[in-house]
């Protein structure tokens, strides 16, 4: 019974988890820009996530250890420091964005400025990681944000051509704009497949003390959860292509979003945008910082863990706070949340070789999964996850400068 | 081959750069001007329809104001400079000056209503019909500066 009610709770965490700032504005602006065209990035992102954050899942409750212990230990510090570097920097951005995306929620429900929210914001995500459990963070956050079903109530109330979204599932190339095109594949991917997510799914199973038997729970979790969370971006590009498409308007700023759910549901619509980007952003916020803390931890051998008093992890308490409270400073000064959101997704994407290559060797390490090794179809998987890590790290800088806008 | 493959990756991205340095032209910086009428006219319709307060109504039209005095300026520059202005014929340029001016105008009179008068649903309506006109006039003209 407890593991039905894990299975629906971590089901409910990738709902909800899958969508936030990231995410919401990279299919916001397909959409508007491009129709359905985009759908394929989408569903690319959804199953690199799935992949990953079961393999994430299956090396944790195997072998006990956190993805970043796994790396360090297999491949010794010194390597281990690139990646800790390259996802704590690209985290930091994505921090920053998500930081941003609450603000703004604010700032369109109420007079008062971003640059102050930030500052309200950070301090309370700070307060909840300080004063609350991993469990509380996790399932409240995620499940409160599942106000983002809205979209999904939006996408079918505006009766889109289903069969041309099925069809945005074949990768096309539009005649113009395709610098914009390629950018945005690439923001989109950045946005979903994004490493903060697998080590804190990774962290995550250890804070909750999975083992073997977890191994098909997992799998539902990962799957059943990132799957959900991919239609829930997906019905936000159905959305922003059947409201802002045929009006030619792009996405430039994030005050533009909140017309996705006003146009089709109105004042209801407009409440639930609020609601679903606040709370999304606020959660994605906890997670990377816990995700990043966890990292630092992990890599440098110290004490960790949500649940304890934080006294007991001063330097793992530490870490998160001076991190969130560094990822406001941006914001408050006034930086553009959507542009910061589009170049850290951009940059995201092109940081996945460091931890995607290292996956390979990892999930075929039989001293650390025993017989729960990758099979033919976990390596083919991956393999394609880690070409297309590369040719993310080589496109990623050219298309930002030509296609970022 | 190491090497030669980051040379190749470099090589990349200073032609990038470089393309990027040479910012948009006239006809992109005229489909932003037709984006953001096009925009403004949709929170307009939002607020009639009172799926959007008034606040919110009002902080979307100066963003939209502030954005389009940019794209004014930008676009006044682009057409100064010879390399871009040839992509317009001498009575197009005039002609998309104009728009983009009566758009940007008519956004700032639009966010102004909201300020002064956040009841007249009305008005901010009758207001975006013509912003979001003249911004067609300038979508058009972009398209004819895209046509080799």
């Amino acid at each position: 019974m407890k593991k039905i009610f894990d299975v629906a709770l971590g089901i409910v965490t990738g709902i909800g988890g899958f969508l936030e700032v990231g995410s919401i504005t990279t299919a916001a602006q397909a959409g508007a820009s491009f129709g359905y065209r985009l759908a394929w990035a989408v569903a690319i992102g959804a199953f690199g996530l799935i992949v990953l954050s079961e393999m994430s899942g299956r090396l944790a409750a195997v072998s006990g250890r956190t993805l970043a212990d796994a790396m360090r230990e297999r491949f010794g510090f010194r390597f281990f420091v690139i990646p800790l570097v390259v996802v704590l920097l690209v985290s930091f951005l994505v921090l920053a964005s998500e930081l941003g995306g609450v603000a703004l929620a604010l700032q369109m429900a109420t007079n008062v400025s971003l640059r102050w929210w930030v500052l309200i914001v950070t301090v309370v995500a700070w307060a909840l990681l300080w004063k609350g459990t991993f469990s509380i963070i996790e399932y409240g956050t995620a499940g409160l944000g599942l106000v983002a079903l809205a979209f999904v109530v939006a996408a079918v109330k505006l009766h889109p051509h289903w069969g041309q979204v099925a069809g945005g599932l074949v990768p096309t190339q539009p005649a113009d704009d395709r610098a914009h095109y390629w950018f945005l594949a690439v923001s989109i991917l950045g946005a979903s497949i994004s490493p903060y997510l697998y080590f804190f799914y990774s962290s995550g199973s250890i804070e909750d003390e999975w083992d073997v038997t977890y191994l098909k729970m997992n799998r539902v979790v990962a799957g059943l959860g990132n799957a959900l969370g991919g239609l829930l971006a997906l019905a936000v590009l159905v959305v922003a292509a059947r409201v802002f498409l045929p009006r030619g308007i792009e996405v430039e700023r994030g005050e533009q979003l909140a017309m996705l759910l006003s146009s089709p549901l109105a004042r209801w619509g407009f409440a639930f945008f609020i609601m679903a980007l606040g709370v999304n952003c606020f959660g994605a916020a906890t997670e990377i910082a816990l995700s990043c803390a966890y990292l630092i931890a992990q890599g440098l051998g110290w004490e960790w863990g949500e649940d304890a008093h934080p006294k007991r992890h001063a330097r793992y308490s530490l870490a998160y706070t001076v991190l969130l409270f560094l990822a406001a400073v941006p914001m408050a000064a006034g930086v553009d949340p959507l542009k910061l959101t589009n170049v850290s997704m951009a940059l995201t994407a092109a940081s996945l070789p460091v931890t995607v290559i290292p996956m390979i060797v990892l999930m075929n390490d039989e001293a650390l999964l025993h017989e729960h090794t990758n099979k033919w179809a976990g390596n083919a998987a991956l393999a394609v996850l880690a070409l297309l890590s590369v040719v993310l790290l080589v496109a990623a800088l050219p298309l930002q400068l030509m296609g970022g806008g | 081959m190491t090497w030669w493959w980051w040379r190749g990756a470099c090589g990349v991205a200073l032609a990038a750069t470089a393309a990027a340095a040479c910012g948009g032209g006239p006809d992109q910086t005229l489909d932003k001007v037709a984006s953001w009428g096009a925009s403004a006219r949709l929170a307009a319709e939002n607020r009639a329809a009172g799926a959007t307060s008034a606040r919110y109504t009002r902080n979307v039209l100066h963003a939209t104001h502030a954005e389009l005095e940019e794209n004014v300026s930008a676009l006044h520059a682009a057409l100064d400079s010879s390399a871009d202005s040839s992509k317009l014929a001498p009575p197009l340029r005039a002609r998309a000056l104009a728009a983009a001016t009566v758009v940007e105008r008519t956004v700032g009179l639009m966010a102004r209503s909201a300020d002064s008068a956040p009841g007249d649903r009305r008005a901010l309506l009758r207001l975006a019909a013509r912003a979001d006109s003249a911004g067609e006039v300038a979508s058009a003209l972009a398209d004819s500066a895209k046509k080799p």
